[in-house]
Parts: structure tokens; C-alpha cells; sequence
């Protein structure tokens, strides 16, 4: 345990110098800049924000219109004069909506036809924040539309219920899962699954990519700056320098993952907390009743099945970075294992795994990665046979992994191992 | 008698490449014992052999009676490697490297300590040797690296090359060191393409050129024998018999 411990600091103090953290805290500080200034815009679009109202027909109608208008994020602002002057004082104060109803409204409407509102929107610019405006203004109008169809069929067919009539049929949905029922939206019930598992997988691609880097970049400059073979002839175990030299690279990835998850929670803000936020009382009480809520049990199944990913990632970057002359062609030899770990990444977003045809399953479930990516799921719907034969696969893989690392150690291959296609290259330069 | 080191009819190819063709020799314990070839004669193959780095094709090397490949676990607290272009950990304070490098060899801190002590006391590198390697010139990390493989008191100490691009005044100081070492009883094996250094270190020497041993024997002797001044006037006139 003296000589893994001994290992395990040298790895993290050779790792972990400025040089190297210093990019991933610019990034931080990048993140934590763009997250502010997203949450500065935010902010802003949420402020009630001001309307321009012409009424040119001042009855009773355009004024029940304009209430409809006037809400929580919105200011209602009486105007007068041409559509010129009108946008010219949405310009100078910064106003974005200019709304001017037409003089023969209440007119056109008591005679069931349609009233043309003219809606001026003052775009200074392209962006989320502006689109969501545009929706909301929209929204009211609606409302205000649908507030008038009332009033139409409340007064041609009175003593009826206009609700009743412009919706004759009423849904109510059931969400199913396993063996549970409960009334609510699959889709508000899929956001509020996604608001407490979306950040998994982007914490598991970080952690195995970060830690097959850290461990190839630790075997690459030990044979670059001619390290490797003292330590090779020092007394001890070989297996050891491959298990401390893993654990060493592990908590250094962890810790870079750790300052990039800081700035990734603080660049997403309250994201998670966002698509909860849109569900109502009913749909959070389904979700519970569903089992849908990850508790602390499903988090340290997860927590398993992310170190046996880790396990994985570093013996077989380890495996890779033996056929490496050098720090730099060590992080290239990773390659290949990054792969592994995209196609289950981009495959869990994209695609039913499980519904997939027969090959496509075999190569995906074929690679280790794949289990942790489709853990958080699995463990929400109850399936826990995929969990658990996950863990034995990369539990399984890591053994062989390191058994072949341990024995290249042991052996001169560490040395003398090059990778064939890179001679191959070579002679055909030559030829 | 048992030897420090052993080597019956070593053979070692790289591919279709033989860089060994069937060396022996054997080294006398407290013997200082130098290969002397061009570059890519064999030396560092050989002393690679012997620290237990690679396995030979055929042959066999025994390191005080342990059969280096079949039991190089056992061979390794016996010996101590220096090779010829090693590099110390650059992030590492040069005190920080003796002390992760004594931990391989000791059971407990206090022992540890004991041994960095020695390893400081070698190295001569006064304060500097709490800096950071990467601040050393080749001349200091060098004499670091000595002290590392000496601090150990290996019962032999594979040293390739020991003053390979140092300065005189480096050069000395380590070759003294080494001498040092060898009369208190530690036995030396060791590489140089600088025939005058070797002659100035070795008891014995073994000329290696192109994987085979041309003559082996006593610089003294060597010089007697073939009626020369120094080493590099034995070789040339060897090499062309």
C-alpha cells in the first residue's frame, strides 16, 4: 500500500502543474462569463416589458382587447398618431411592440368578421431570449382571441357553456411505466426525467475522457523523459505501477472534471431547475408515484457503474499508451478509445438501444461504455438486469485490461512495444 | 566463487536486427567491470539485460547466483540502473525524487529518510536540491540521478554511460564517486563509448563490437598485451585483428 500511495502522489504532483490546469480554469472562467451573461439576458427578457397601444376605435371592445394585453410581462403604454410616429417612439424609448387596433373593430366584430390588429415588432437583434418574447406577446393575443370566440358563442347560443362547445371532447392523460399508473403528460414527465439525468452522461464522457488522457499522458512522459526504466528496475511490483499510475491519473481527471463541471453547473444555471419548473403540482405528484424521482440508492448504483467506466477507460488507455514513444503520440494513441466512448454517448441520445436490430445491439453493447449511458434509464424503468450485467461486463473487461497491461509491463514489450501500422507508414515513406 | 554477474552466451535480437551475438563474461564481487564499444555495439542491450529491462533471446545472466529472467523480482533489490539518457521527474523537487525513489527500497519513513540523507550527501546540489528538476542543468540532474542509484548501496550498480555529456569538472566528480563506492565493496558494471574513462574506473574491461566480446581483461594488461598507450589504441588495433 506504501509503494501504490507513493505512486499515486508522485503521478498527481507530476500531473497536476499549472501548465495543465491552467487551460482548463481559462475555460472556467469562459464558462462562468458566457453563463452570466446568459443569465444577465435572462434576466432582462423577463422584466415586464413595454407595449405601444394605438387604439384608433376606442369602443368597449378594443378596451376589453387591450386588458387582455395587459398582464404580469407586460405594460401597456396608450399611444397616438401614424404607424411613423408611433415606431419612432418605440425607438427612442427602447420598446420592441407597437400594436395598433384598426378604427372599425368592434365593428367588423359584431359583424362576425375578421378584425386585422396590426403588430409592429422593433427587432434589435436574433437571439433565444428575443424568440421567447415574440412567443409571449403571441400567447396573449391568443388569449384575447379565445376570450372573443367565447363571447361569440355565449351570445349565439345562450344558456350553453362555451367551453364545452369549442372543446366537445376532453382528454385525460395516463402515463404508464412498469406496473405504475398515474394521470399526467409523458412529455412533461420526460422533462422532469431529463432535469435530474441530463447532466450524467455529460459527467461520464468528461471523467473517461479526461482520465484515459491523464494516465496515456503520464505512461507518454515517462518514456519520453526517460523515467520509465529506473522505475522498471526499482524493486517492486509491476502490477502496483500499473494500479497506482491508474488510481493517480483517475484522481487527477477528477479533479479537472471537477473544475469543468463548476463552470458547466454554472454556464447551465438553473436548467435542471427550469424544466421542473414548468411542471405543475400534478405532474410532479405523478413523476413521485411513477418512481420516476432517482433517491440515493439509484445514485450509488450509478456511482458503481461510473468507476467500473473509469476502471475500464484507464487499463485500456493504458494498454493503448504501452505502443507510445512519447507524451504526444500517447495522447493520439487514446484515440480509439474516445471513439468507444462517443458512439454509446451520441447513441443513448439519438437512439432506443434497445429497440435497435439485432447487429447493431451486439456492437453497441459490445463496448463497455455503453452500460454507464444507459444506466441512469434502466434504473429508472426497474431494469435492473442491463445495470447489473453492465457491471459484470466492464467489471470483466477492466480485469482483462489490466491482467494484459500488468503482464506487458512485467515483460520488455513496455520497452520495445511501437505500433506496427506506424512501421508500415514508415516503409512505404521510404519505398 | 560466486560471481556479481554472470553472463553465459547472451543473445538478443530486435526483429531481424541481433545486437547481442553470444556474449559472456562474468564480474568478481567489488569489481569494477567496463564495456567498451562504438555506439551500437551492444553495451546498453547488455547492461539493459542485466538491470532486468529486457529478457534475452537466448542466453542466461545471473546477478549474485539469481537467474535474472526466470526470477528478476528477486534480482531487482540487488541491483541499481542507471541509464545513460534517464530523466528525473521534472515536476519534482530533486529531495522529492530521492524520497520517492527511496520508498521502493525501504519498509518504513524512517529508513527512507536515512537513505534520501546518503542520496542528498551524493548529489552536492546544496539547496538546489529542493528546486524543481526541470531547473537543473544536465550537469546537476546527472549527479542527482547517481545519487539515486547509489544511495541505495546496491550490491551492483549498472551505470550506462555514467558521464555522458557532462562537463570535466562533472565528470570527475562522479567518476570519483563511483570509485568511492566500488572500494566500499559495491560492484560496478558499467558502459562508456569513452575509453579513457573506463580505463580510469575499470579493474577489468570486455571490448564489445557488433553484439560480440573482442577481448576481455585488466586495462594494465590490455595495454601490455597489445603494446599500446591507452584503451582506444587497444581497441583500434583489436578491431582490426
Amino acid at each position: 500500500m506504501r509503494v501504490i500511495t507513493n505512486i499515486i502522489v508522485k503521478e498527481a504532483r507530476e500531473l497536476l502543474t499549472p501548465q495543465m490546469l491552467t487551460p482548463f480554469v481559462a475555460i472556467m472562467v469562459v464558462f462562468v462569463f458566457i453563463g452570466r451573461a446568459i443569465r444577465g439576458e435572462r434576466a432582462k427578457s423577463s422584466r415586464p416589458q413595454s407595449v405601444i397601444v394605438a387604439d384608433n376605435d376606442r369602443t368597449a371592445r378594443s378596451r376589453s382587447i387591450i386588458e387582455a394585453l395587459e398582464g404580469e410581462q407586460t405594460t401597456i403604454i396608450p399611444a397616438e398618431g401614424s404607424v411613423e410616429q408611433l415606431l419612432a417612439t418605440a425607438r427612442a424609448a427602447d420598446i420592441s411592440w407597437v400594436v395598433v387596433i384598426p378604427e372599425s373593430l368592434e365593428q367588423r366584430l359584431a359583424a362576425f368578421e375578421t378584425a386585422d390588429i396590426r403588430v409592429y415588432n422593433v427587432v434589435r437583434g436574433f437571439s433565444i431570449t428575443q424568440m421567447e418574447r415574440n412567443f409571449e406577446l403571441k400567447a396573449l393575443f391568443d388569449k384575447a382571441n379565445e376570450q372573443l370566440a367565447q363571447d361569440y358563442l355565449a351570445r349565439a347560443y345562450p344558456g350553453t357553456t362555451p367551453e364545452n362547445l369549442r372543446n366537445p371532447l376532453r382528454t385525460t392523460e395516463f402515463v404508464v411505466v412498469r406496473d405504475k399508473i398515474a394521470r399526467g403528460n409523458a412529455d412533461v414527465l420526460s422533462g422532469l426525467v431529463m432535469s435530474q439525468t441530463f447532466m450524467i452522461p455529460i459527467v461520464l464522457l468528461m471523467v473517461l475522457i479526461y482520465s484515459s488522457q491523464m494516465i496515456a499522458a503520464s505512461i507518454g512522459q515517462e518514456k519520453e523523459n526517460k523515467t520509465l526504466e529506473t522505475l522498471l528496475t526499482v524493486p517492486i511490483n509491476r502490477t502496483s505501477i500499473v494500479i497506482g499510475k491508474m488510481i493517480g491519473a483517475a484522481l487527477v481527471a477528477l479533479v479537472v472534471s471537477g473544475i469543468f463541471m463548476l463552470a458547466m453547473v454554472y454556464w447551465t444555471g438553473s436548467l435542471g431547475s427550469e424544466m421542473s419548473a414548468q411542471a405543475g403540482a400534478a405532474d410532479t405528484s405523478a413523476f413521485t408515484q411513477l418512481g420516476l424521482s432517482l433517491g440515493p440508492q439509484s445514485y450509488v448504483l450509478l456511482a458503481v457503474g461510473l468507476f467500473l467506466a473509469v476502471l475500464c477507460g484507464l487499463s485500456l488507455a493504458t494498454l493503448l499508451a504501452i505502443f507510445a514513444d512519447d507524451a504526444k503520440s500517447a495522447q493520439m494513441s487514446v484515440t480509439p478509445l474516445m471513439m468507444l466512448v462517443m458512439i454509446p454517448y451520441f447513441l443513448s441520445i439519438f437512439l432506443n438501444v434497445e429497440a435497435a436490430s439485432l447487429p447493431i445491439k451486439i456492437v453497441v453493447y459490445a463496448i463497455p461504455f455503453t452500460y454507464p449511458f444507459l444506466m441512469p434509464k434502466a434504473i429508472l424503468f426497474g431494469n435492473y438486469g442491463l445495470v447489473f450485467a453492465g457491471y459484470g461486463y466492464m467489471a470483466l473487461f477492466a480485469a482483462v485490461c489490466i491482467f494484459v497491461a500488468a503482464r506487458l509491463f512485467s515483460t520488455d514489450r513496455v520497452l520495445t512495444a511501437k505500433l506496427r501500422w506506424l512501421r508500415w507508414r514508415r516503409a512505404g515513406i521510404r519505398s | 566463487m560466486e560471481f556479481a554477474c554472470s553472463v553465459r552466451d547472451l543473445t538478443r535480437n530486435y526483429g531481424g536486427l541481433r545486437a547481442l551475438a553470444g556474449i559472456s563474461f562474468d564480474i568478481k564481487p567489488g569489481e569494477v567491470f567496463g564495456l567498451i564499444g562504438p555506439n551500437g555495439s551492444g553495451k546498453t542491450t547488455t547492461l539493459r539485460i542485466v538491470s532486468t529491462l529486457l529478457r534475452p533471446t537466448s542466453g542466461t545472466v545471473s546477478v549474485f547466483g539469481i537467474n535474472v529472467a526466470e526470477k528478476p523480482g528477486a534480482a531487482r533489490p540487488l541491483l541499481s540502473y542507471l541509464p545513460e539518457d534517464a530523466g528525473a521527474y521534472k515536476n519534482l523537487s530533486g529531495l522529492d525524487y530521492l524520497r520517492f525513489m527511496a520508498t521502493f527500497y525501504t519498509e518504513d519513513n524512517r529508513d527512507r529518510d536515512k537513505m534520501v540523507e546518503q542520496g542528498m550527501e551524493l548529489a552536492e546540489l546544496g539547496p538546489r536540491i529542493r528546486n524543481r528538476v526541470k531547473t537543473y542543468s544536465k550537469g546537476m540532474a546527472r549527479k542527482l540521478l547517481l545519487a539515486r542509484a547509489l544511495m541505495t548501496k546496491p550490491r551492483l550498480a549498472i551505470l550506462d554511460e555514467p558521464t555522458s555529456g557532462l562537463d570535466v569538472s562533472n565528470s570527475m566528480g562522479i567518476r570519483n564517486r563511483v570509485r568511492e563506492y566500488a572500494r566500499e565493496g559495491t560492484t560496478v558494471l558499467l558502459s562508456s563509448h569513452n575509453m579513457l574513462e573506463v580505463e580510469f574506473l575499470s579493474d577489468r574491461v570486455a571490448l564489445i563490437k557488433q553484439g560480440e566480446i573482442i577481448e576481455t581483461g585488466a586495462p594494465q594488461d590490455l595495454k601490455q598485451k597489445y603494446g599500446c598507450r591507452n584503451l582506444e589504441e587497444v581497441f583500434l588495433k583489436v578491431e582490426h585483428l
